[in-house]
């Protein structure tokens, strides 16, 4: 209930800052017209074309950072010191802002989608392998499990304890795809923006721009806002199924 | 099986568990002492799930095959699986273990259920059915009564009794006299004295 009074305020007050203060310029349009867009270009197949394409390319990226990043991640929670020799380097590449990569990017992949997957790839994988790592850490409220397990590790089937971990990791990998998907998404659409590529919602976004029809720009943000909502949405939901489902 | 640790201390940060020379037969073993005492050390070392590698001595005479029911029952169960699945978690003794919740009050209606949505004493009694079923050399239960009523605590310790006479030795902990649960003359006590605020003493009686 907190959460839509919240949004009606908000929606609320954008409606009367745009009454007030006249704001069919650049720097803010009016809700209703921005809404009114956003409609449209939701039944514009071309539109519907290039969200798709955005989102498209954010999966793969992340989609190999969860094959390489969970398993990696819940290796270095059973092994403090290996976990140790690593930590250092994982900070360092999380502290690296991936658009200071571009260049290197582009020189070794070009400018085409591998190119984007790599971006996707290194901005996701350490935020997967930190999340899988701390989540699957031994500590009092999972150890008993993971005691009961070893108590009869020879007698149950051997694939319980790597399930167990993934389990005590899958709220935390959650947590950490969340955070991963809203850079990944950011990314690309940047990259879209300035790298060639004629598709994506932010190719489309800046050729609005450019074309000065800016009810169409803020449209296409607000539709791109609106799905980065679902997406971390659908996350908490996993996130909460699974620590329900461990109750 | 006969079970026999020699007399050692068993030293953790901050606190120490002195143990007596103790040789179990089979049977039923009453662990008791103070809140706080080293009850839950004692069944983690015989476990050997102590934060320590494994301690034991090579006079030490321990049954490889072990079930653990733990206070905190439903660490024993696998959340990924449902309530059936979790009680053919054994595959040699999974029937048995089926027919054993059913005896203790479960419906095949709660085998469907995820674990999740057992009450507590449903819980508890899958896990009981389950390591009882499996029949190991020693069975240690910490606090298997908690979320049981007084009838499904009697169906519980009457299973528990037909495996100690089939040769088992269990080790409860339990705040409940077990006297007022059965009448059963031969459950011996291991009792668990506090020596002082970092030391216990563990004796058999």
């Amino acid at each position: 209930m907190l959460k839509l009074i919240s949004i009606f305020f908000w929606i609320g007050l954008w409606c009367i800052l745009s009454f007030l203060y006249d704001l069919k310029s650049m720097l803010l349009p009016d809700f209703l017209s921005t809404t009114t867009s956003s409609i449209e270009l939701l039944h514009n197949k071309e539109f519907i074309h290039h969200l798709f394409v955005t989102f498209s390319r954010v999966i793969p990226g992340n989609f190999i950072s969860i094959i390489f990043g969970v398993p990696l991640g819940i290796s270095l929670s059973l092994y403090p010191c290996i976990r140790l020799l690593f930590e250092p380097m994982l900070s360092f590449i999380r502290g690296v802002p991936v658009a200071a990569l571009f260049p290197v990017v582009i020189i070794l992949f070009g400018i085409g989608e591998v190119a984007r997957t790599f971006l996707v790839f290194y901005v996701a994988l350490p935020i997967v392998i930190t999340s899988a790592m701390y989540g699957a850490v031994e500590r009092p409220e999972n150890s008993g499990r993971r005691h009961y397990l070893k108590i009869h590790s020879k007698n149950i089937a051997s694939w319980h304890m790597p399930l167990c971990l993934l389990w005590d990791a899958l709220p935390s990998i959650f947590g950490g795809l969340k955070i991963a998907v809203s850079l990944s998404l950011a990314i690309i659409i940047v990259s879209e923006m300035f790298f060639v590529g004629g598709s994506g919602v932010g190719w489309y976004a800046w050729n609005e721009y450019q074309a000065f029809n800016l009810s169409k720009m803020y449209a296409s943000i607000f539709i791109i806002g609106i799905m980065s909502v679902t997406l971390n949405k659908t996350l908490d939901i996993m996130k909460t199924t699974v620590e329900k489902l461990s109750r | 099986m006969k079970f026999t640790i020699q007399q050692r201390i068993i030293l953790l940060p901050g606190f120490s568990l002195s143990i007596e020379n103790i040789n179990l037969e089979p049977g039923i073993y009453h662990l008791r002492g103070p809140n706080g005492s080293g009850k839950t050390t004692f069944m983690k070392f015989l476990l050997d799930v102590l934060p320590e590698p494994n301690i034991f001595c090579e006079n030490d005479i321990i049954p490889q095959n072990k079930g653990y029911v733990p206070q905190a029952y439903r660490e024993a169960l696998m959340p990924w699986i449902n309530t059936l699945r979790n009680l053919q978690i054994f595959p040699d003794t999974a029937d048995k273990a089926i027919s054993m919740a059913k005896s203790f009050g479960l419906h095949e209606a709660d085998f469907n259920k995820a674990t999740y949505k057992l009450s507590g004493g449903q819980s508890q009694r899958v896990v009981i059915a389950r390591e009882l079923s499996f029949e190991p050399d020693i069975l240690i239960m910490d606090e298997p009564f908690s979320a049981l009523d007084k009838d499904s605590s009697f169906k519980v310790i009457t299973a528990i009794l037909e495996y100690s006479n089939r040769g088992g030795t269990s080790i409860i902990s339990t705040h409940i006299p077990l006297e007022n649960l059965t009448n059963e003359v031969l459950i011996r006590t291991l009792t668990v004295e506090r020596i002082h605020e970092m030391e216990s003493k563990l004796c058999l009686n």
